[in-house]
């Protein structure tokens, strides 16, 4: 798990530090009223979609665990750990990464978007933890999914929140 | 009539392993980040929210 949650947090960085520097330009060239309220127009159909008001597809790399990465113990979950940190590896059921990714072009400044990656890998390694904490038998999962219509909703209202905050704070 | 067994202490705390209850730690996290300005903790905030929502992914 060690080697997991490394990986996931090596991987975010990546990202994070991609559209930060991505994103230096327009938070730069753009005036801020104008990137904010493109963030909002971003952020009020990711909402609705994580309440179940919308239905949209995200763009997402629908891969499983390949069967190999199980044999390669540190190194496989290290490098597993690093595609899923990064998002190009794995279904989305959410799009509050997405909306994450724009923030950290839009309007969070470069040294916060470091803070937004360490947060998604402590959040993404969260349900390997729980699960594995929970029972042997993966039955977490089924309590996920029958938590899901009250924690997902939580989830968006406090994601987009925190980033509308920050981003005013900032 | 037998005393119905007292339920482990393990059982009794496992309600913190539901998914509502990180859920709802990072609510408080975030109220108190905003409480507190720090932009920092706001980012961190969103990005575990945003992290731990993909959890239905694996």
């Amino acid at each position: 798990m060690r080697f997991f949650g490394t990986g996931l947090l090596f991987g975010a960085v990546l990202v994070a530090s991609v559209a930060g520097v991505a994103g230096a330009l327009p938070q730069v060239l753009v005036p801020a009223p104008a990137r904010e309220i493109l963030f909002g127009l971003l952020a009020v159909p990711v909402l609705l979609r994580e309440c179940g008001l919308l239905r949209f597809r995200v763009p997402e790399n629908g891969r499983l665990v390949p069967e190999d990465v199980r044999h390669l113990r540190r190194w496989g979950a290290l490098q597993f750990g690093f595609e899923m940190g990064t998002g190009m590896r794995t279904f989305s059921p959410s799009a509050l990464p997405h909306l994450a990714l724009a923030a950290a072009v839009l309007v969070i400044p470069l040294p916060a978007v470091f803070m937004l990656a360490a947060g998604f890998a402590a959040g993404r390694l969260a349900m390997p933890l729980l699960s594995n904490a929970w029972s042997d038998d993966g039955s977490w999962t089924r309590v996920w999914a029958r938590a899901e219509p009250l924690v997902r909703p939580v989830l968006a209202l406090t994601c987009t929140a925190a980033l509308v905050a920050g981003m005013l704070a900032a | 009539m037998t005393p119905s067994p007292s339920p482990s202490p393990s059982a009794r705390f496992r309600w913190v392993l539901h998914p509502a209850a990180p859920a709802f730690a990072l609510v408080l996290a975030g109220a108190q980040a905003w409480w507190a300005g720090s932009v920092l903790l706001l980012v961190a905030v969103a990005g575990a929210a945003a992290g731990f929502a993909n959890s239905g992914s694996t």
